[in-house]
Parts: structure tokens; sequence; C-alpha cells
């Protein structure tokens, strides 16, 4: 057994890779397979009550800076929150820091579109401007002058043009502000150079390796809560299905009632991390075990 | 000589100066300045940047495939990649956007993909195409209408169908489409940058985050071993908020969180116990003593917060994570106050290239 134990310690990793796939593709293709109850981050709460707070008619500026590799974590959070915003009759500003923002941005409104939960109109419900270089001074260019920046939206209309852009002329208009976060500039840079300064409510959703970097932002509350990685993104996709499922009941003017509401796909995704989760545990005793018997050996 | 050195650290001096003193002078013009106009140069400046990286990229690649250096194939992979995405964004459109217009049943009235007119008047998808006023004209998305009072549909004789010539029959076969321009092509789900960016980039950038998965657990496997005091912290909280993280950790119960806690505490007094036996006996008295304080207070009905795998990975993040977090982010600001005294006052000279 010892003997055993110690050969263990040396396996080919090629091995740990096919388990490693095997207990993500599994769950993945048989969800059925292994469910699991989800419990509720308190930061995920904090996020969704301060979304649930918002009015009919209040202005929300979502930020898009995350990018291909980041989007299996992020994107699904993205849509969950359009769906939340889009049910209470918020109105939706998007802004893109990075250069794939705007397709990422692109894709989660079509997403909303194609579900057909939501009568809403680019322009007066929601609207989307492009990319701009410059990182965290686009963010305290916001802050100070909107419009000096945003000429036209994403289609090319001018901004005097568009019902929805009045009376924005900086951060301070926007009740909320919201950021999808996988890197640099990101969600340490809304708060230190537009919402902290301007005293306008901030929260995000980002990659689970950028948690602990912002945590301290939460703790000391100038991050409103944090959906954090695929996770936050699963809770917060049930606390939503189960917000819209009620509000359809509620006669909620906003949501479509003959269309279908779906839970969103970072929930299907989480058998998948939790059984790679406990293999990765599994494999770490494992290592230990035969570190310990390699040890007495020696 | 001079405008490359001297005038350039005039330069970097005296807009260090000015942005600083942006922040301690209360001054409109200067604040003016700092606010508004310098962050509107730096975004200038920023975009010739990323073209001049551009610039840098392919000549720093095309001198590894010329000269042959260490892993030079790869280079012509980037070069490759390089040049297809510009040949796609500027030059090659692809297929026009989806032939979306059609005059389905040559009514001169255009529809919207294959969208018929249901019987309520309205054309398109999502009820956006709407006839307002009865004349036979679809205007485009109804807000439009409310600021253009856009009379967008319009059958000219000439073929071409909207304000602004916009849509164009292209190719004659009756599906208008509209005009692609330089920045549209990108945004435009038929295109063939767009499709470039959906069908390789995306599952790329995926796939190559997605094999972090598979590198760690083979690090962890044989990098987390308990070796000292502070490893053997690290791998208990790395293995709580791994556990704490995910949908199994609430259903680990309360007695393996006890016999973790045990663990560690023994982990810790390993050294100072000699004897073996002792040390294993009260190892398992330890256990059994804990699972019957547990019944004993019924935590199998409702197990308290630190028996809890999520709640400790929760406070893992609040506390400790927190204070390392914030000491590493006082350091690297005062790092950048240091950093940024040494280019105000012109003694750091690395960005210029020395």
């Amino acid at each position: 057994m010892k003997e055993l134990l110690v050969k263990l310690g040396s396996i080919d990793r090629r091995i740990i890779f096919l388990l490693i796939g095997l207990s993500v593709l599994i769950p993945l293709i048989k969800p059925n397979w292994v469910q699991l109850p989800l419990k509720i981050d308190n930061n995920t709460k904090v996020v969704f009550d301060s979304i649930s707070s918002l009015k009919d008619g209040d202005k929300v500026l979502l930020s898009f800076e995350y990018g291909a590799s980041t989007k299996p974590e992020v994107h699904p959070m993205a849509v969950a929150l359009l769906k939340h915003l889009f049910s209470k009759g918020v109105k939706v500003y998007i802004v893109s820091l990075w250069p794939e923002g705007p397709i990422m941005a692109t894709l989660a409104m079509e997403e909303i579109i194609d579900s057909n939960l939501f009568s809403i109109i680019e322009g007066k419900d929601y609207v989307m401007f492009d990319y701009k270089v410059g990182g965290s001074i686009v963010i305290k260019n916001i802050a100070d002058d909107f419009r000096g920046i945003y000429k036209q939206d994403y289609n090319g209309i001018s901004i005097d043009e568009l019902d929805i852009m009045k009376g924005v002329y900086s951060v301070e208009d926007f009740d909320f502000v919201f950021d999808f976060s996988a890197g640099v500039p990101g969600n340490a840079e809304w708060v230190q150079y537009a919402c902290d300064p301007k005293n306008v409510s901030l929260s995000s959703g980002c990659t689970s390796i950028m948690v602990t970097d912002a945590i301290p932002y939460v703790e000391s509350g100038q991050l409103k809560g944090i959906l954090a990685g695929m996770p936050g993104a699963a809770e917060y996709e049930k606390m939503v299905y189960d917000f819209l499922n009620e509000e359809v009941e509620n006669q909620n003017k906003f949501i479509n009632k003959n269309e279908v509401i779906s839970k969103g796909k970072a929930f299907a995704r989480m058998s998948a991390q939790s059984v790679a989760h406990l293999l990765m545990v599994f494999f770490i005793i494992l290592g230990n075990l035969s570190y310990y018997f390699e040890r007495k050996k020696g | 000589m001079f405008m490359k050195r001297q005038f350039a650290i005039i330069v970097m001096m005296a807009m260090g100066f000015l942005a600083l003193a942006g922040y301690f002078l209360n001054f409109p013009t200067l604040r003016e300045f700092t606010d508004k106009d310098a962050p509107q140069w730096y975004m200038i400046i920023a975009g010739f940047a990323a073209f001049l990286g551009c610039l840098n990229l392919l000549q720093l690649h095309i001198q590894k495939v010329v000269s042959q250096q260490k892993n030079w194939q790869y280079s012509i992979f980037t070069l490759l990649g390089f040049f297809v995405m510009i040949v796609f964004g500027f030059i090659y459109k692809g297929v026009n956007p989806g032939d979306d217009y059609i005059d389905a049943n040559n009514n001169y009235k255009y529809d919207y993909a294959e969208v018929e007119d249901v019987g309520n008047e309205i054309y398109d998808k999502y009820e956006s195409f709407e006839d307002k006023n009865g004349n036979g004209v679809y205007d485009e998305w109804k807000w439009y209408t409310f600021w253009k009072s856009a009379e967008v549909f319009i059958d000219e004789p000439d073929g071409i169908l909207l304000s602004g010539e916009e849509y164009t029959d292209n190719n004659g076969d009756g599906k208008f489409t509209p005009e692609m321009r330089w920045s549209t092509v990108l945004k435009s789900e038929g295109s063939a940058f767009y499709w470039m960016y959906n069908y390789v980039y995306l599952p790329l950038g995926s796939t190559m985050f997605a094999l972090l998965a598979f590198f760690v657990a083979s690090a962890s496997y044989r990098a987390f071993r308990i070796r000292n005091f502070e490893a053997t912290l690290l791998l208990i909280s790395g293995v709580l908020l791994m556990l704490g993280r995910v949908p199994v950790g609430s259903i680990i119960p309360w007695w393996i969180v006890i016999f973790i806690y045990v663990s560690l505490f023994f982990a810790i007094i390993a050294s100072k116990i000699k004897d073996k036996k002792i040390f294993f006996s009260s190892y398992l008295l330890s256990n059994v003593i804990g699972i019957c304080i547990g019944f004993q207070f019924k935590w199998n009905i409702l197990a308290p917060k630190f028996l809890s795998i999520p709640n400790i990975q929760e406070w893992i993040m609040a506390v400790p994570a927190t204070a390392g977090s914030r000491a590493i982010m006082i350091g690297i600001a005062l790092g950048i106050v240091a950093q940024s005294f040494r280019i105000i006052t012109g003694r750091e000279r690395s960005i210029l290239g020395d």
C-alpha cells in the first residue's frame, strides 16, 4: 500500500489531465447525474439587492471589460444582469474599455433580444457605445465629461438625437454603475477614478482570479457586493431566474409572460466545477500521502 | 539628440508637474486642463500608441522569422493571424450582413429577414418595422420615427431603398442590404471578420483559458505539499476556498470540518509530541470528543457557521485575504509614488529607452 502511494506521487501528468477532462466533461454532458444545491454567497446577495432597489427609469452604466478567454466566466453574469435590469424598466448604457468589449456586449444583447422576454428598443431603453482606447483615462473622462468622449452611439447616431441620452453628462447622472471585469482596466479603476470620487454606487462581476484584488473594495463598501467568477454568476443567475418567475406572477409590465425564462449557462456549469474541485482536493491529499511516505522511506 | 533626450525629459517633467498641480492648486484653467484636456490628449496618444504597437509587433516577428531565431516558426502563425484579421477587417468584407431586407412577395414592401406581415401591418422581427401612418412606407425602429420622422423604406425607381442611400441592392437579386462601411463590417454578424472572431478566436481564447484547469490540477498535485507551517496554512486555506466556492462545499457535513480543525491543530503541534502512540491516540480521541460535542449541541440539525465550509471560505476572503490584499495595495501605491517622483523629476530615464 505504502509502495503504491509512493508510486502515485510520480504519476504521469497525462493521467491527471485525463481525469480532470472527464470530471468536467461528464457533468457537462449529463448534468442530471450530478445535481448539487447552490448556496448563495453574501456578496452575490448584496449585488442582487442593490440592483433590485433600482426603480423604473433609473439609469445604469455597464462597462464591458472582458474578452474571448474570460467569456465563459463573465458572460453569463452579464446576461443575467441585463435581464434583471430590463425587468425593472431600468435604462441601460453600455460602454467598453476593452477592444473585445463591444462584441461581448452585442452578444449579450442579442441573447436578451432573442429571448423575447422584454420589449426593448435600442436608443430608447438601452444604448451601446464603441470601444475607446485609454483604459483608466476613459473612466476618468466618463466621470467628468461623458459627452466629451462619446459623441455618437455604436450605430453612429449622434447622442443628441437619442432620447435615452437626455440629462446624461457625467457619471453622476447614473444611478448605478456595474463593471464586468477580467483585468485592467477593471473594477479597481472604476472605484479609484469615477465612482468613489463622485459618490456613485458601483458593483462588479469579475473572474475568480480577480476576486482577491477586489475584495478590499467590497469590504470597505466601495463596491456594493461582487459576483465572483463562475460561482457568482451561477448564484446570480439563480436569483434572477427566481425573481423573473415571481415577477411574471406579479404581472410585471416589463416582462413578456408568453416567453420561457431560461436558467442560464453558469448554473449548468457549476456541477462540472464542483467535481473538478473535488478531484483536485483528492489529488492534493494523495500527493501529500505520497510525499509523507516518500520522506519516511528516504 | 536634443529632441530625443533633453526635450523629451522637459516635456515629461512639465506634464508631470502640471498634472500634479491640478490636484493641489485651485486654479480653474489648470483644473480644466487636468480634468478634461489632458485625459483627451492621453486618449489620442494611446490610440497612436496602439498603432505603433502593431507596427512593433510586426517588425519583431518579421525579424525573428528572417533571422530564424529560436522558435521562429511560431512567429509565422502570429504574422499569419495578424494579416488574416487585417484582410478581414479592412479589405474583404465577406458576406453582406445576412441579406436582411427582402421584398418577399414583390409588393414593394421590404420585410426583415423573412418575417412576414402576420396581419397587423407590422412587418418585422420584434415589431420594429411599422407603417406608422398607413402610407405604405415602413419605418425602422419606433424611436427612429420619433426623432427623424424617417420615411426609411422607400422604394425608389433606382433600386436604392432608404434615406441616406444606405440600403442598396448590391447584386440585383432583390435583396437589400445596408451599405458596408469600414466600421460596420466589424459589427455585422454576416461579415468575415465577425465570423473569424466568433468561430475561431472566441473558441481558441476560451480553450487557452480552460487549459489552466489542467495545469492547476497537475501543479497542485505536485507542489501543494505539507513541507512547513506556512505551506500547510496555504494548502488548507486553498482547499477550503476550492470547496467553499462550489456547491459541493455546502453539502460537506459538520463532522468533516471538525476533523479538518483537529487535523490542523495536530499538524501544528506534531513536532512537540515525540511519542507516536500518544500522538495518534490523542488525535483520535479529540476527533471523537469533537463529534460527541457536536451531537450534544445538535449540530447535526443546525451546524454553526464556523463548521460550514462556505462560511469559512467567506471569512477567509473577508479577513485574512483582505488584510493581505490591502498590504499589497498600500505597498504598490507607495512604489507608484516613488516611481512617479523619479519620473517627474527626470531621474527615471528607462522610459526613454535607457
